[in-house]
């Protein structure tokens, strides 16, 4: 209404509709940006590790048990290779399944569509997972180089450099096959490691060589398949962030 | 919340899955619909930031939301068209985990958990495995977890699918109920579904927006294209082949039929009032014709 009859000095304009629709985003946006509405990182962790599958913990544990009775055992007839060809595929099987658990599950989409985003769950899922096994590695590497009499390091490296490869083949894998089914992926899982293992027990005598030689190589070893695992994980990520790995495809 | 879409396209090889889309989404309840393939799931998953767009962008209240990130996805609710559950979680541990993922406070997603799964008709069966639930058990738990932060936006992909008569009912009661004051972006291809609950309609067709306005709006198109007649039986079988025919009922020897068509097609024929199932029959007539030689076979 215009009110310049009335206050003929206090002339108020009629606003336009879209000065009004514009106020109304302006308050909506400020209301969308000012909302305190960060779920603390330690929340997500926390989330993500109770809901961890209770096999990884389990099979890390007999990683460790059966590190733990080999050297105390079977001193004789075990050595710090075959210890670690042994207690490592046993840390490591379930471990690309349950980083990709949600594709293997159906659930990425409501994971990725939820407020904390597909992003940061599988970043969370990686560390928690990844943290765990390195925790769990050098334990059994320091077992065994305590009780075989082996360097600590050598074996620390050759067993990271194994886990690394071992979960790289089975990355790319999983998406060569284009596997998105949990048993069928824990399958192909088990599949490589025992393949890794046979290989691995045909070149013992070069790979005691390793061991036993200068670190040098040892280190160029891990380099190489570090390299290899951030490749295969590089690809992963971007595949799921762009929305390429549904099901039907 | 004031939901753009702004020229979506979704390109997969050579195809574009989703083309051009253009659509601005106040509140209310909006339907898409559209055959098998036309492009709505592609479409959902973009708005439901799930797949990233090959051009164009999803705008809420005139921001992208790839740029809002969380606070988009803070006030989303998604219902896709298939989804599964972690192995051994039950009813319950599946409404916590999303919670969780949801950002509720522990407690206060106990306590929203329960009521939604009362909702839907699941909290007597909250700590069974949901890999013994059936079908439509799946499908109610779907929509009770995207419900569960309350979201301004709610997007679910066929949401009635598996749903009985009973379930489907109160499944519509409650969409009316979300849809007055939030945005409520449902796909189907079940007429009968949306057509008294949708405030909008967006028919869609190789990807494209052919059609978009309220119920009454869009039938307006095909206003004095629907016959109702009464023919013998034998009769029935030559306008069956030669026009789109909505619906067949027998009654004392004679066959009933309603039919859309430009032209009378039959001498007794009566014009009758357009409804969405006929105009959805009347667009997608190639697809319905597929349909219908897939059931003689
Ligand atoms: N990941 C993908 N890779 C290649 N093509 C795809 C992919 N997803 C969808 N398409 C194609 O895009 C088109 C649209 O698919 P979409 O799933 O969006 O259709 P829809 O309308 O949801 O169908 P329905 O009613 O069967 O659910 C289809 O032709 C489909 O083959
Ligand atoms: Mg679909």
């Amino acid at each position: 209404m215009k009110n310049g009859n009335i206050f003929p000095d206090e002339y108020i304009p009629d606003v336009e509709p879209s000065q009004i629709e514009k106020t109304v985003l302006c308050g909506q946006r400020y209301i969308l940006e000012h909302r305190p509405k960060k779920t603390p990182l330690s929340r997500i962790f926390l989330d993500q590790i109770r809901y961890i599958s209770p096999s990884l913990w389990v099979l890390q544990l007999i990683g460790l048990f059966v590190t733990g009775y080999c050297c105390a055992f079977l001193q004789d007839v075990c050595d710090s290779l075959m210890l670690l060809l042994t207690a490592i595929p046993l840390i490591a099987i379930t471990n690309v399944p349950e980083l990709v658990k949600d594709v293997l599950c159906d659930m990425s989409e409501l994971e990725r569509s939820s407020k904390i985003g597909g992003g940061v769950i599988l970043t969370v899922r990686m560390t928690v997972v990844g943290v765990s096994d390195l925790t769990v590695i050098a334990i059994v590497a320091a077992i065994t180089s305590f009780s075989m009499g082996s360097g600590f390091l050598p074996l620390l490296l050759f067993a990271l450099s194994v886990y690394n490869i071992e979960n790289a083949v089975c990355l790319a894998a999983l998406r060569l096959f284009k596997i998105r089914e949990r048993n069928s992926a824990l399958l192909l899982s088990a599949t490589i490691l025992i393949l890794t293992d046979v290989l691995c027990s045909s070149v013992t005598k070069q790979l005691h060589e390793l061991l036993n030689g200068s670190l040098l190589p040892l280190i160029a070893v891990f380099i190489v398949s570090a390299a290899l695992l951030s490749v295969q994980m590089a690809v992963f990520c971007k595949k799921l962030l762009i929305g390429g790995l549904t099901n039907e495809n | 919340m004031k939901i753009e879409l702004n020229d979506l396209t979704k390109t997969y090889g050579e195809k574009n899955a989703v083309d051009d889309f253009s659509v601005t989404l106040g509140s209310g309840v909006y339907a898409l619909l559209g055959p098998n393939g036309s492009g709505k799931t592609t479409l959902m998953r973009m708005l439901c930031d799930v797949l990233r767009p090959s051009k164009g962008a999803v705008l809420a209240n005139g921001t992208d939301i790839s740029v809002l990130g969380e606070q988009y996805r803070d006030r989303l609710g998604y219902l896709p068209q298939h989804f599964g559950f972690y192995p051994n979680f039950s009813g319950m541990d599946f409404m916590m985990y999303l919670a969780a993922l949801k950002g509720l406070p522990k407690l206060k997603a106990r306590e929203r958990c329960e009521e939604l799964l009362t909702l839907v008709g699941l909290y007597d069966v909250r700590k069974k495995k949901i890999k013994t639930y059936s079908g439509g058990m799946k499908q109610r738990i779907g929509i009770a977890q995207a419900l569960i932060n309350d979201p301004e936006l709610l997007v679910l992909d066929e949401p009635t699918v598996g749903l009985d008569p009973k379930e489907r009912t109160k499944f519509r009661n409650i969409i009316s109920d979300l849809g007055e004051n939030k945005t409520v972006l449902l796909s189907t291809h079940i007429v009968s579904d949306i057509e008294y609950i949708a405030d909008d309609i967006l028919v869609m067709k190789n990807g494209r927006l052919v059609l978009h306005g309220s119920t009454d709006e869009i039938c307006r198109r095909i206003d004095g294209m629907v016959w109702d007649c009464v023919v013998y039986p034998k009769e029935a079988d030559e306008i069956s082949r030669k026009y789109v025919v909505s619906n067949i009922r027998h009654e004392d020897g004679m066959a009933r039929l309603r039919v859309v068509s430009e032209q009378r097609p039959c001498e007794n024929a009566q014009s009758a009032a357009p409804c969405l199932e006929d105009l959805y029959l009347y667009y997608f007539k190639e697809e319905a014709e597929e349909h219908a030689a897939e059931i003689r076979a």
